[in-house]
């Protein structure tokens, strides 16, 4: 382990520094000093790096009281309790690594002979989802994927940065912007993405001018610490944005004339049908040139100025209208008084929010940037699972995005940039759309909307032509087999460092779909509630105890901002023996199985695909390699043979310069994004007659607009006036995502907080005799109860009632999270009418009746 | 603040309250920092509620040793186990201490505390985390913020909690340098300390929001 002179301290003992990262969130993996101390790792600090900025949170600072756990597994188990079920004994025997191994090789080879589709593998450890992807296909199985993540992260996040970025993600460009609105997300709260990144640069940019405006129905810390805190209706947001596009273009008229006329489908003719009017040459969609008065294809010569938005035109005799007149036409039902009838918010609140949104974009004006002149529009909105995990998920993604496309603030500076993004990233797709390089990301880019076909994946991603993510569709069929019938049943699940059982949705219900699956291999460090289903669990490393080549897979900050690539070395042994004494990694435990079960030489050729190992670090198919000797050969082939596994223990991260090309795409690439999303049209034609030739009968096609258009979530139509608040969930810094439920440090800070108390309005309280303090009763109108604390704010929407992280523990194994907080998943009663069926989010707002417990 | 004093610096820490977001990134990377022993926090953060100009605002108040220049636990203590260093630094000797407690009660600022196992260990079971935090604490003695002061003199520029803050809203420096960054941040606007009425001369200093960023808008609708 490398010493650092730089970090040694003035302390009693002598330390060592491992340079280490975090991956107790998806999100970030920030960069970290290891302290050891007697080969013990006693203290957690973050590294000055590109990305995490020498900050971290409490989270990942307390890392090693997780490490240090008394309640880690430490030798393979088998159960012997046939039986599955909560709170089930599953009557673990110890067994011997090497029983424990081949029992799951065995498992596999015969499933791979017979139909290597049944196996699954559930794994958010995102830093090793490439390896993980890799096993999975290796084996000849398309069913690899973080599962309870996708049913209401950034279902409607991915798909729309994949089209109007080229990216996974978005992050507002912070060095430039002047004002950045965000919905349904804690950015800059030690929340959300660049999570560390943006709680510094946040506070920044607000003392250098920039204002910050964060819609939320609850005011989180980072709408407590923003200039203007908007409250809404839980589920209405996309109504909020269409009032002010509807005010911005009707009302203002500020748009971006340039930018959608030579960067959007705009300009482009559509008829009444909804399609476009394409050119009987060579099938391109036409524009009206208004100079010479003819359509014309969209990459024909046409004068910046002489595309028509405008006005309805005569095409051999069909008539039609460029998509921004229908989009500009239709929306304009949203008044400012429309939005408040349905959003609450105030009529003037919209006004004001439009005006300022529209005259701060600066449109028409450029910044010079290292000798570049670029268009330059100060305005960003980011959103995140707040707006996302509704029943209108889908077209409330298109009308946000209407928000950042009518000024022209895509990838310029000071505006939304999409994050990763490397030179190659978008590319010109069908009728001059952008579309992603399908190596991007590792999913098939919505544009253009994929073929729709006969369902190959558990979760029908197949029936999801525009859609990053549809693993909902899988709880559906599972549960609602007659009508969403599932391609197939899983036989084999392996499970990592996501817990399915408590995390997904209901856990009675997520328990049904466990207890049918009749192998289940829990890699886990402790016994949590998706171990309780397992049939083997395999001691997992812990974080601290592993080499991760390439930490920050989903971390590149747009901008002018260096590319930074991390390596993590493991700070400690496991606290367990195994014959793998030099195991750095659960990808050591798999390639042993790999190799058990005969198809070792499959796993190296994918991951030389994968991992696009090159010359002599290519792996022979027929070799054994360890993890270490893997990870090794990655970097060199990433970064050059220089940079091998030592040079990075060594120095902890490589960074490589960005060109401006690569900082603000927007200001240099061609491809276009939809502002009308004709292609929506052709897709549900290529679904329905799919849907009808596979039999199915009911679908929900709500999600394919063209244009959006408000739909109620169902809690927005109940009508039992006694189900007055909205249930809603969110995270806190410190109890994000389970892996803190079990650590002692964390639950002290949440208790101290009372994170774990549910929030409600103090005038609602009143009104139902509710006190600060008091236990109550929330019951949903599927009959679901459950006891909370409550604490009363005025710093909430009245209608809501909100609680914080995920409570419910129930696992025997991890009796620290056992019982704590307020079981919002309980809550979650999957049903086909709460999905969107354009991207598969998952309606996660609940009407609810409150009263005060008297028990 | 105290001019014309270049070669003795006065260290103290400056909050602002605009940029806190209650994460409580400071308590863990202090604890780890100074190992304090079980569930010990020398700096908790309290949430509380409050009005600006009629909108409620979530707020979020780190506290610790409030370092202060005629410090109450220095006068109660019989053992004269605390002390005020000549940088301004109050800090505790755990192997003075004798336990009696008079600084608890004597600190306005609830800031010292004298831990005892069964207080700050839950289940009985050490974990070699446990186990290294007693190697450097005894139990039963008084335990507080000693502002990183292990850090300050082997050279390193700031406390954990101050080098971890996500926010930056945690501002430390020698209140003696006039080019320094406490005395540009006071320059922004006024500071105010926490119970005066103790007249016990408190260092740490905070910035109000309305100081900073002039409030915020945000009606809740009724």
């Amino acid at each position: 382990m490398a010493k650092l002179k730089s970090e040694m301290m003035r302390e009693p003992l002598a330390e060592q520094v491992v340079h280490g990262c975090c991956f107790l969130c998806p999100n970030n993996s920030c960069a970290s000093l290891i302290h050891v101390v007697n080969q013990k790792v006693v203290k957690i600090l973050p590294k000055m790096n590109p990305h995490n900025l020498g900050k971290m949170c409490a989270k990942g600072m307390s890392a090693h009281v997780g490490l240090y756990s008394p309640y880690r597994i430490t030798t393979p188990l088998l159960r012997r309790n046939k039986r599955k079920g909560i709170g089930v004994d599953p009557e673990w025997d110890e067994i011997k690594w090497g029983e424990a191994l081949d029992m799951i090789a065995e498992r596999l080879k015969s499933l791979r002979r017979t139909d290597p589709r049944k196996f699954a593998f559930f794994s958010f450890k995102t830093a090793h989802m490439t390896y993980y992807g890799a096993f999975t296909s290796a084996f000849g199985s398309p069913n690899f994927r973080p599962f309870s993540a996708s049913l209401f992260c950034g279902n409607n996040v991915h798909t729309m940065c994949y089209m109007v970025h080229g990216t996974f993600h978005d992050a507002p460009d912070l060095d430039y912007c002047k004002l950045l609105m965000t919905f349904g997300t804690q950015y800059s709260s030690v929340g959300g993405i660049d999570t560390m990144y943006s709680a510094k640069k946040v506070p920044e940019a607000r003392r250098r001018g920039m204002k910050f405006i964060v819609v939320d129905p609850i005011q989180s810390p980072a709408a407590a610490r923003a200039d203007q805190w908007v409250p809404i209706r839980p589920g209405t947001d996309m109504v909020l944005a269409l009032g002010m596009v509807n005010l911005l273009l009707n009302r203002y008229g500020i748009f971006d004339e340039q930018f959608l006329k030579l960067r959007t489908n705009a300009p482009y003719l559509v008829t009444e049908g909804e399609r476009y009017v394409r050119s009987p040459e060579n099938g391109k969609p036409l524009v009206w040139d208004s100079h010479e008065g003819k359509a014309k294809p969209y990459d024909s010569e046409v004068g910046d100025k002489d595309y028509a938005l405008t006005g309805t035109y005569a095409v051999d005799g069909l008539e039609c209208k460029p998509g921004f007149e229908i989009v500009k036409d239709r929306i304009k039902k949203w008044t400012p008084e429309e939005v408040e009838r349905i959003s609450t918010v105030p009529a003037s609140v919209v006004k004001d929010l439009a005006r300022q949104w529209g005259e701060t974009a600066s449109i028409g004006s450029t910044i010079s940037i290292d000798g570049h002149v670029l268009p330059y529009r100060p305005v960003a909105l980011h959103w995140y699972r707040g707006i996302s995990a509704h029943k209108n998920s889908t077209l409330t993604g298109f009308a946000l995005s209407l928000l950042k496309l009518v000024v022209g603030a895509v990838d310029v500076p000071g505006a939304s940039l999409g994050e990763p993004y490397e030179e190659g990233y978008a590319m010109e797709g069908p009728d001059g759309l952008l579309t992603t390089s399908p190596h991007a990301h590792g999913i098939p880019p919505p544009y253009p909307p994929r073929r729709t076909r006969r369902p190959e994946t558990l979760w029908s991603f197949e029936l999801f032509p525009t859609a990053a993510v549809s693993e909902t569709m899988m709880a559906i069929s599972y549960l609602y087999p007659d009508k969403y019938p599932l391609p197939y049943k899983i036989d084999t699940l392996f499970n990592h460092h996501t817990n399915i059982a408590k995390t997904s949705f209901n856990p009675q219900q997520m328990a049904s779909i466990l207890a049918e699956i009749p192998f289940q291999v829990s890699f886990n460090f402790e016994l949590d509630e998706t171990a309780e289903f397992a049939d083997v669990v395999i001691p997992a490393l812990h974080n601290l105890e592993t080499l991760t080549p390439f930490g920050n897979v989903n971390n590149l900050h747009p901008g002018m901002h260096v590319k930074y690539f991390l390596a993590s070395f493991p700070a400690a042994k496991p606290p367990f023996e195994s014959p793998y004494d030099e195991a750095t990694d659960i990808m050591d435990y798999l390639l042993e199985i790999a190799e058990r079960a005969d198809f070792l030489d499959d796993v190296n050729s994918v991951l030389n695909m994968v991992l696009r190992l090159k010359g002599e670090n290519r792996l022979d198919p027929k070799g054994r390699y360890t993890w270490r000797e893997i990870a090794d050969r990655y970097l060199r082939s990433r970064f050059g043979d220089e940079h091998s596994l030592e040079w990075f223990r060594e120095h902890g991260f490589i960074t490589l310069p960005r060109k401006i090309n690569e900082a603000y795409p927007g200001a240099f690439q061609k491809p276009r994004v939809p502002f009308y999303f004709e292609f929506m049209a052709r897709a549900y034609e290529d679904l329905k007659t799919t849907l009808a030739d596979l039999g199915y009968r009911e679908w929900d096609f709500s999600a394919y607009k063209t244009v959006p258009d408000w739909h109620p979530c169902p809690s927005h139509t109940a009508s039992d006036p006694e189900y007055d608040l909205y249930l809603i969930n969110r995270k806190a810094s410190f109890l994000n995502q389970s892996q803190s439920g079990n650590n002692p440090l964390l639950v002290k800070l949440a208790e101290q907080s009372r994170a774990y108390d549910l929030v409600m309005h103090e005038s609602t309280a009143r009104e139902k005799g509710i006190s600060d303090g008091d236990t109550v009763y929330v019951q949903s109108l599927d009959g679901i109860r459950e006891k909370g604390r409550v604490r009363l704010s005025n710093a909430i929407h009245p209608e809501t009632i909100v609680s914080t992280g995920i409570g419910g523990a129930w696992a025997k194994g991890t009796p620290i999270a056992e019982g704590r907080g307020f079981d919002f998943n309980k809550f979650l009663w999957i049903t086909p009418d709460r999905m969107d069926f354009g991207n598969g989010a998952f309606d996660s707002c609940l009407k609810v009746k409150v009263w005060k417990a008297q028990d | 603040m105290i001019r014309g004093t270049p070669n003795r610096p006065r260290y103290t820490m400056i909050i602002e309250l605009d940029r806190c977001v209650g994460c409580d990134a400071c308590i863990v990377a202090c604890k780890s920092e100074n190992a304090a022993p079980g569930g010990l926090v020398y700096d908790p953060v309290r949430p509380f509620e409050t009005q600006f100009n009629g909108v409620a605002k979530t707020m979020f108040l780190p506290l610790l040793c409030m370092h202060c220049d005629d410090a109450p636990c220095i006068k109660a203590c019989p053992s004269r186990a605390l002390r005020k260093r000549d940088d301004g630094i109050v800090i505790v000797n755990e192997d003075l201490c004798c336990g009696f407690r008079a600084c608890v009660t004597a600190c306005p600022y609830g800031a010292i505390q004298v831990p005892k196992e069964h207080e700050i260990f839950g289940s009985g079971r050490f974990t070699p985390l446990d186990r290294y935090a007693l190697s450097r604490h005894s139990l039963n003695v008084a335990q507080k913020c000693n502002l990183c002061s292990h850090r300050i003199d082997a050279g390193r520029l700031q406390p954990a909690c101050v080098e971890v803050c996500p926010t930056e809203c945690r501002i430390f420096g020698d209140a003696n340098d006039p080019d320094g960054p406490i005395a540009k941040l006071l320059e922004k606007g006024p500071a105010i300390k926490l119970r005066l009425d103790a007249k016990s001369k408190p260092s740490v200093s905070y910035i109000l929001p309305m100081a900073t960023r002039g409030g915020m808008t945000g009606e809740v609708p009724r």
